[in-house]
């Protein structure tokens, strides 16, 4: 073997390993269940996620709306693609439940619901359903307190009313909580909270605070390493974060337009799950309401609360919406981004260290993704709100390809 | 001789008689630019209008001003018209006309610019106090107010009281640029409003009324009059109140103001001064009507029964109402003008259809906000059968008796339906319906309110 050949072979060597070290993932996606709504037909329409995965592979979800009664449903889909109805809401026990609902060790489930009272309720995988706790709700706005657990491992107590929401209480156990909600914090994955509040629709002038809306399990919001709440806020070009942690103190301290360097005005549009790293950065996706106005991109907000652009997604596909990122099992983060059309729905991968790549694009039928739920098998799974003429949402899950 | 003589005498005393000095006797002669007396007639002179910008005014000068020397204080007077003041017109002389102007009080003689009149013909075709102030309603202006409002709550019609002013909102004139800076400035600070302008004849005046239209907000439409030049205001629209709907009406030879409060259900007529001044005429309160006026009657002796409160209502209260979704109620249910939400109950196990089955019946309810969300809160309410799961059982036709509350009565043993305007609601109603499974039938209907004059 002459010294050439030797110098070819390594050089092959060492782009085959170059090669092997950034061969992009692999996903592939598959279809759960379609959803197919006739009016006052038993089926639910519109699952807008995220779901829950149950150990055996069985998804958990609610539809905001349809059913026989139009109020909404439970439904589950088993790891055989049996699809099954567990609850159809009537009034009685509430209307258009919220997207989220949170396992329990025991089996159950819990989950919120409007309707004339905002009620709190309880199922399992057999479709036994309970009503746990009905809040009165003058004006549309009640007063509640709720349990988070943070990812330091404690547990906070936070009540919501018409001002705003504050944390009562920070420790290993919540005081003040109701019973009903017992049991529930040490299931929130990297400190979502629970039950927070969405903002209440303010469109400028008065500061938007977390907790002056309506209560819902499906909440933005996560408590950071510092212990602070924080939520992305996309009308208001901020992410708001509690002024004190552990303090009875309103929350309000926003990353205001007015202080933000250049990087920090990119964060127009900041919405949905931030996923939240090991050191306690909390990473979220941004998106612009017009197209080719300005990229939308990814940002990082640091223990300490500074806000920072990492990443701007290609101007090229602008992102129209999207329900936030998810720390999977592999280190990196996930997020299923809505682009104008014609272009499909991508799945993005951001690293983080800010390196992103589009790793999945959906059939065009597709419509308005829900948040992604990391199953136990370490897939992703989703919702669409539609999925096609004559569909009403699908759910699907992604897989990644060895 | 003698006779002839004496007739000579007779019309020579008549003469004498006439030529006696009196002030201004009532009849228009003589005169003329030389100052010699004028005899003025009410009745039969010729009448003028003063013409020009309304408030403008024209000096009443005592005596023929070309024979007059500078600063003479019986030249210059101090008296004057103003433009659309009438006046009797006597001697012409060059560019100066003498007039007589009759006040409800008094009368006043001068001389005036020929240019400034404008003839309108015999005083006896022609009123000559028809541009005096309004300060009271004409006769039985009111009266026909009420009774138009009232035909109108009788046939249900949101008709306007008299003839709306029509408004070219199609024409695209212009303000004058300093006028639209204002208006610019004024809406940087407060809603955001499109401005029509449109011409408009008030009392005879040739005028602009320029119409601020809110866009996306709860603030009333506003107009302001101007005069057709621009050059001033008139009237200066001071409704801010969004319960508080305005209109210009024609009614007769004359335009008035009307505002429409839906808030006390009251209606205020104005009527304009020649200034063009705003004067209120009346005011028509609506007010419950006892006993209600009966419209409609197939069964007299059950709608007597029940517009004297002699019927028994069927008592309910099994749960308490909640809301559902309007797919629950039927996919024809939701009615359009608003954001709807239903509620279900209360219910009662009654024989609606009298077929001796008695059924879970519900009272559902309807509410929306209608106009944008600017405060007027709409309801409705219906009678349904329930079925499985003691839901609204879509198999069975749904009950449409829709309007703002109702509830169930029996007499003589039979159910019927009754609805009622909620209080305070811009609709007036008042029925009762007998229901079977092919749908209701209105049995009676009511009138329960009318106008009065306040």
């Amino acid at each position: 073997m002459t010294s050439n050949r030797l110098r070819w072979l390594g050089a092959a060597v060492a782009c085959w390993a170059a090669t092997a070290s950034v061969r992009a993932d692999s996903f592939k996606f598959e279809l759960l269940h379609v959803f197919h709504h006739a009016p006052n037909g038993v089926e639910g329409a519109g699952p807008t996620g995220p779901v829950q995965v149950l150990p055996d592979g069985t998804v958990l979800g609610t539809t905001e709306r349809g059913g026989t009664y139009g109020g909404g449903t439970i439904f589950l889909v088993t790891a055989q693609g049996e699809f099954k109805v567990l609850h159809q809401f009537t009034g009685r026990d509430g209307l258009y439940p919220d997207s989220c609902i949170v396992p329990t060790r025991s089996g159950d489930f819990y989950g919120t619901a409007r309707g004339s009272h905002r009620i709190v309720f309880r199922i399992n995988a057999h479709g036994d359903f309970a009503i746990v706790h009905r809040f009165d709700a003058p004006g549309g706005t009640m007063p509640y307190v709720v349990s988070v657990k943070g990812s330091d491992g404690k547990v906070y107590s936070v009540s919501g009313g018409d001002d705003g929401f504050r944390l009562l209480f920070a420790g290993e156990r919540a005081a003040a909580q109701p019973d009903v909600f017992s049991g529930l914090s040490h299931a929130v994955p990297g400190g979502q909270v629970l039950f927070a509040a969405a903002h209440n629709g303010n469109q400028g002038g008065e500061p938007a605070k977390v907790g002056t809306g309506s209560v819902s399990i499906c909440a933005d919001a996560v408590v950071g390493a510092d212990d602070h709440i924080y939520q992305p806020v996309p009308h208001m070009f901020a992410i708001m974060r509690s002024t004190e942690p552990g303090a009875d103190d309103i929350v309000g301290e926003i990353f205001s337009s007015i202080k933000m360097t250049e990087d920090q005005r990119k964060l127009a549009g900041a919405g949905g799950q931030m996923a939240i790293l090991p050191g306690g950065d909390l990473v979220g996706i941004t998106h612009w309401q017009s197209p080719g106005e300005q990229s939308s991109g990814v940002f990082r907000v640091s223990p300490l609360g500074n806000v920072a652009w990492v990443t701007a997604l290609a101007k090229s596909m602008p992102v129209y919406l999207s329900p936030g990122l998810l720390l999977s099992t592999d280190g990196k983060m996930y997020g299923l981004v809505s682009h104008y059309p014609p272009d499909p729905i991508t799945l993005q991968q951001v690293t983080p260290d800010g390196a992103v790549s589009n790793v999945l694009s959906f059939p065009s039928q597709a419509k308005s993704p829900g948040p992604l739920t990391l199953g136990p098998d370490g897939a992703l799974y989703g919702t669409f709100d539609s999925y096609g003429a004559g569909t009403s949402g699908a759910v699907f899950k992604i897989v990644r390809q060895r | 001789m003698r006779s002839w003589a004496l007739a000579c005498c007779i019309l020579f005393i008549s003469a004498a008689v006439r030529a006696a000095p009196q002030p201004r006797p009532p009849a228009f002669f003589g005169g003329g630019c030389d100052n010699s007396p004028a005899y003025w007639n009410d009745q039969g002179g010729q009448v003028a209008e003063v013409a020009g910008q309304p408030g403008d005014k024209l000096s009443l000068h005592p005596d023929y001003p070309p024979k007059c020397s500078g600063g003479s204080k019986s030249c210059d007077g101090n008296a004057y018209l103003v433009t659309g003041d009438r006046v009797v017109i006597g001697a012409r002389c060059s560019a100066w006309t003498d007039v007589q102007f009759s006040s409800p009080r008094s009368k006043s003689w001068g001389w005036v610019e020929s240019a400034r009149l404008k003839e309108l013909g015999s005083a006896e075709q022609v009123s000559l106090d028809h541009h005096a102030p309004v300060a009271v309603a004409p006769p039985g202006l009111c009266e026909v107010a009420r009774d138009r409002l009232n035909e109108t709550l009788l046939h249900a019609q949101g008709a306007p009281l008299f003839t709306p002013v029509p408004l070219n909102f199609q024409s695209e004139e212009k303000l004058p640029p300093a006028l639209q800076q204002g208006i610019d400035a004024q809406q940087d600070m407060e809603d955001f409003y499109s401005t029509e302008i449109t011409n408009v004849l008030i009392r005879g005046v040739r005028a602009k009324a320029v119409v601020h239209s809110p866009v996306g907000s709860c603030v009333p439409t506003k107009f302001d009059i101007w005069t057709h030049d621009f050059k001033k205001q008139l009237y200066a629209d001071p409704n801010e109140d969004p319960d508080v709907r305005e209109e210009l009406e024609n009614y007769g030879t004359d335009t008035y103001l009307v505002t429409s409060n839906n808030q006390n259900n009251e209606i205020v007529l104005y009527g304009f001064t020649r200034d063009l001044e705003p004067a209120q005429f009346c005011a028509l309160r609506l007010a419950p009507r006892k006993p209600q006026q009966m419209i409609e009657a197939t069964d007299p002796e059950l709608c007597n029964a029940v517009r004297d409160g002699k019927t028994e209502q069927v008592p309910v209260g099994e749960g308490e109402p909640f809301e559902v979704a309007a797919e629950a109620l039927g996919s024809d249910t939701d009615v359009p003008g608003g954001q709807w939400h239903y509620m279900l109950g209360p219910t009662a196990r009654v024989d609606i259809y009298n077929d001796g089955h008695p059924m879970s019946v519900a009272i559902a309810t309807g509410y929306a906000s209608s106009d944008g969300g600017c405060g007027t809160e709409i309801q409705t309410a219906w009678p349904v059968v329930l079925g499985k799961d003691d839901m609204p059982d879509r198999s069975l036709k749904k009950i449409e008796a829709e309007d703002e509350e109702a509830h169930l009565i029996r007499y003589h043993g039979t159910i019927y339906v009754e609805t009622n305007s909620a209080e305070g609601s811009s609709s007036h109603n008042h029925d009762v319906w007998k229901a079977s499974p092919n749908g209701v039938t209105k049995v009676c209907s009511y009138l329960p309110v009318r106008y009065d004059i306040q």
